[in-house]
């Protein structure tokens, strides 16, 4: 890095918006873009600008520290943030993150107007042909990714349906909660029936669920079955109208 | 010395990319036909030929490019092997160690060749590690599947939360008073919006970058070669747990980076200008290694303790040293403290899994056991021949190279204490093999090679570097790779234990990645839903891992609640004792997984080690145990998704 250069103005720069992106409402996107830097660079490149001084360290050196001590700010500073009133909240990190930074640019600034600029490597940037390589090489990277992330989501696994039954404890009158949840693959038909020994509480013939679609009701225990001992639900798919596809079985307190 | 007949350095090249591709791959295959070259840094001429800078300081991108590309398309075959293997394709297993293997021995190779300048090595070093943290994440690219992850997403899910530390974690209870990793991934998630999931993986990745980075920087200043950094760097990757369990959502794989880190800025310490600010990055790196990992803080503090030794016998050599010795001290006087104050339930949770190997290895020596049979798991097939032959190669390699590396060692750096002490540290690489041997020790020995590497690579790559030193050809670069390829290949074969455990694909019992599908999750998160966080759940490894992440139970275990309660599920009956079990352990909810009794568990148990026949079970669980809690009185069955069942327990065991 050239020590007389605008790193710190952009560094500083940086951790603001960052900061600020973080604290005011901002896209998601830009939040995100700005986040970055701010928990893994910045703060390790401003203490690594204010501790190093003399010759110019290389850029592995630059990506090593910094990112390295990035890392070890934001480790270490969950601990001071966790004794604060605020806590870990994105505001006190950012305060943290983004005073760390400030801090640490000023610390630099002022060396570097103590010391003469160290002579920097001079860099060769790649030609067209090796950017042109580079590149493909990053596309059929991103790409790999896409695949990889394609064929999990289409992975395909056995469909499953959900029941359940449970106490209705806040109703004003005796209640179970009965709810299905649809994990199959397609839309899907059922039948359900809540039975209080012996006694139908209710009957639902035609529930139509889409994959990933929820259905749950309340039902109410009528004044002589208030005291039974069990509650069941019994769930069947219209396609198999004779088996029993899940069943569910409440034992209520008396 | 290095008789490589070399060129001058190119104008900077232009050209097709398809030329410069092969020219790229002309440079791997035959250096001694394309090299850069340039004025020593000094005007010193290196030991083992490393090509210069020259003297304004111009980086050569060399075979980079190319090989960057040929990495890139090593990756798109993993990501097809692994989409391969999600429909059952017989080709996925083959196509993803040839992916492997592309990705990288043609780095390894051009790494050992002396005709790279630095920056092309600082490079391909990045590029390899970054590459090979990528495999991981191509196996799951959408959602956390390895084990040690959901025990760390709990962690950081609490602190969310809750916006402060040192919350109680019943999968891992030793996880929330080593939080560095979820205070930087709680960061980035509070600052981003980006989900635990998404900024764990680019945490580790940043993590990886620096590891990769700061290894080569380490072996650099202790080997006194850029060359001899990026062999002992590539070769450290070859170490067993590199490419997935280093890689995954977990305390050591962001504690190992601090960790070399600090060796980094303490071996550069020597002769340097910024004697201080190098002090201050250790220091830092140091604290940052204390509050993120255990095992970790142990081995750095264990190797600067041995640094020290061998430092003061050493200064009377004349060779000049900056002395260890304080933060040695330092270092084991922080990390006891934070064990007194804040870590108490460390020794708690890492004394068993060493007692119990070193306890089952001296009956192994006194006759009393056989042994863990080796690349036979514990459920499926066994490893095929060519498996096996390459898994003992890979634990095998190592050992021959050890004494040639040593004796490079003592000839060419032994005025270094800090070689001396990558040395001695080197030794214990075959100690800790015996305990590969046991049950109950394996996982402890394969979890040192981590640390070991650092060493050991070390070692290895001043013995590779000889050998280029004498045998100058392209066939001792490509014997070198391919040799480093099989340490790979054979280190993953080791720490996975099966194929089936490797690639993604169908449903298999209690095999870890394997065994996380969506019917388990859905279960889980209706608990969180419709129960509320925080119940008291006893359910299998599997389902206790999603239940304690995405349901935010409480899960029932051995480790946390010091009480057993996984035999009940093997027993027949649900009388009395399973009763007092179940209530002295504050049961709430069961969840019974029916497909456990579909087969055999991949990791040799169901539960938890120590349940009826760990390690040897020979038939898969009895349905009807697991169907028993049906026909019991007062046992509410709340939930049914066809294979999953959850029952409450309330009336048995009193728990609200």
């Amino acid at each position: 890095m050239n020590h007389r250069s605008h790193d710190l103005p952009i560094v500083v720069a940086l951790a603001a918006v960052a900061v600020a992106a973080a604290l005011l409402p901002a896209p998601a996107v830009a939040r995100a873009a700005f986040a970055l830097p701010l928990v893994l660079v910045l703060p390790g490149y401003a203490l690594t600008a204010a501790a190093f001084r003399g010759r110019a360290l290389g850029l592995a050196e630059w990506v090593a520290f910094s990112g390295g001590l990035s890392l070890a700010v934001a480790a270490l500073g969950g601990f001071a943030l966790t004794w604060s009133p605020a806590g870990l909240q994105a505001g006190s990190w950012a305060t943290l993150l983004g005073g760390i930074t400030l801090a640490g640019s000023a610390a630099a600034w002022r060396r570097r107007r103590r010391e003469a600029p160290p002579i920097a490597p001079r860099r060769v940037a790649p030609g067209l042909g090796q950017g042109l390589l580079l590149g493909l090489a990053g596309l059929i990277a991103a790409g790999a990714l896409g695949l990889a992330a394609t064929g999990a989501a289409q992975q395909e696994t056995a469909g499953f349906s959900q029941l359940w039954l449970l106490a209705a404890d806040r109703a004003a009158a005796p209640a179970v909660r009965v709810g299905l949840q649809s994990g199959e693959p397609a839309a899907t038909r059922y039948h359900l029936v809540v039975i209080a020994e012996g006694e139908v509480l209710g009957d639902w013939p035609a529930l139509d669920l889409a994959p990933g679609e929820r259905w749950e009701t309340a039902v109410a225990l009528s004044a002589e079955r208030a005291d039974a001992v069990t509650v069941e639900a019994l769930l069947y798919r219209l396609d198999e109208p004779a088996r029993v596809y899940r069943r569910a079985q409440l034992w209520r307190d008396r | 010395m290095c008789s490589a007949a070399v060129a001058r350095a190119p104008p900077s090249p232009a050209g097709s990319p398809a030329g410069l591709a092969a020219r790229g791959v002309l440079m791997v295959v035959s250096p001694q036909l394309v090299g850069v070259v340039s004025r020593g840094r000094r005007g010193r001429r290196p030991a083992y030929g490393d090509a210069r800078l020259d003297a304004a300081g111009a980086v050569a991108w060399g075979a980079l490019p190319a090989l960057s590309l040929v990495g890139a398309l090593g990756l798109l075959a993993v990501a097809g092997a692994y989409t391969g293997a999600r429909v059952g394709a017989a080709w996925a297993t083959p196509l993803f160690w040839a992916g492997l293997l592309v990705l990288f021995a043609p780095g390894a190779a051009r790494l050992v060749t002396p005709g790279a300048a630095r920056a092309e090595r600082l490079g391909l070093v990045a590029l390899l590690g970054l590459g090979l943290y990528l495999v991981k994440v191509l196996h799951s690219p959408l959602a956390f599947t390895y084990h040690d992850e959901f025990l760390h997403w709990r962690t950081a899910s609490d602190l969310l939360q809750d916006g402060r530390l040192f919350g109680a974690n019943p999968l891992l209870p030793a996880s929330p008073v080593y939080p560095g990793l979820e205070n930087v991934t709680g960061a980035l998630v509070a600052l981003s919006g980006l989900t635990i999931f998404q900024a764990g993986v680019v945490v580790v990745g940043a993590a990886r970058l620096v590891l990769a980075l700061a290894l080569f920087l380490f072996y650099e200043v202790v080997g006194g070669s850029a060359r001899v950094a990026g062999i002992a760097t590539f070769l450290y990757m070859a170490n067993p747990n590199f490419v997935f369990f280093n890689a995954q959502f977990a305390y050591e794989s962001l504690a190992l980076p601090f960790a070399i880190l600090v060796l980094c800025a303490l071996a550069r310490r020597t002769g340097a200008e910024d004697c201080g600010a190098l002090t201050g990055v250790a220091i830092l790196g140091l604290g940052a290694t204390i509050v993120t990992h255990h095992v970790t803080t142990y081995a750095l503090v264990a190797f600067l303790v041995l640094w020290s030794a061998v430092a003061h016998f050493r200064r009377g050599a004349g060779a000049e040293q900056v002395d260890p010795a304080g933060l040695a001290l330092l270092a084991l006087v922080a990390s006891l403290a934070w064990l007194v104050y804040a870590a108490s339930l460390t020794l708690g949770y890492l004394a068993p899994h060493l007692t119990s190997g070193v306890r089952e290895l001296l009956r192994i020596i006194a006759g009393e056991e056989a042994g863990r049979q080796l690349f036979r798991p514990y459920a499926g097939q066994a490893n095929p021949p060519w498996e096996r032959l390459i898994g003992l190669a890979a634990v095998g390699l190592p050992l021959l190279g050890l004494p040639w590396g040593l004796r490079q060692v003592w000839r060419r750096r032994r005025a270094d204490a800090f070689a001396l002490t990558l040395a001695a540290g080197a030794l214990a690489y075959p100690a800790g093999l015996a305990l590969r041997l046991t049950q109950f020790g394996a996982e402890a020995s394969s979890r040192t090679a981590a640390f070991l590497f650092v060493a050991l690579a070390f070692v290895l790559a001043l013995g590779v570097a000889e050998a280029w030193r004498r045998w100058p050809r392209p066939s001792t670069a490509a014997a070198c790779a391919g040799l480093a390829a099989v340490m790979l290949v054979g280190g993953v074969i080791v720490n996975t234990g099966s194929s089936a455990r490797l690639l993604p694909g169908a449903y298999l019992v209690a095999a870890d990645a394997r065994s996380i599908e969506p019917q388990s999750v859905a279960a889980a998160e209706w608990a969180r839903r419709a129960l509320g966080p925080g119940h008291r759940f006893a359910a299998d490894r599997t389902n206790r891992l999603l239940l304690g992440s995405y349901g935010e139970q409480y899960v029932v275990n051995g480790l946390a609640d010091r009480v057993g309660v996984s035999w009940v599920f093997f027993s027949s009956a649900f009388g009395p004792a399973e009763r007092a079990a179940l209530r002295q352990a504050r049961v709430r909810y069961l969840l019974i997984d029916r497909r456990l009794s579909d087969g055999l568990p991949l990791v040799g148990f169901y539960f938890e080690a120590g349940e009826p026949g760990t390690f040897q079970h020979a038939t898969p669980l009895d349905p009807t145990a697991l169907a028993k809690f049906d026909v019991q009185e007062r046992v509410s069955r709340v939930f049914d998704s066809g294979d999953v069942v959850i029952y409450d327990l309330r009336a048995v065991t009193d728990e609200p």
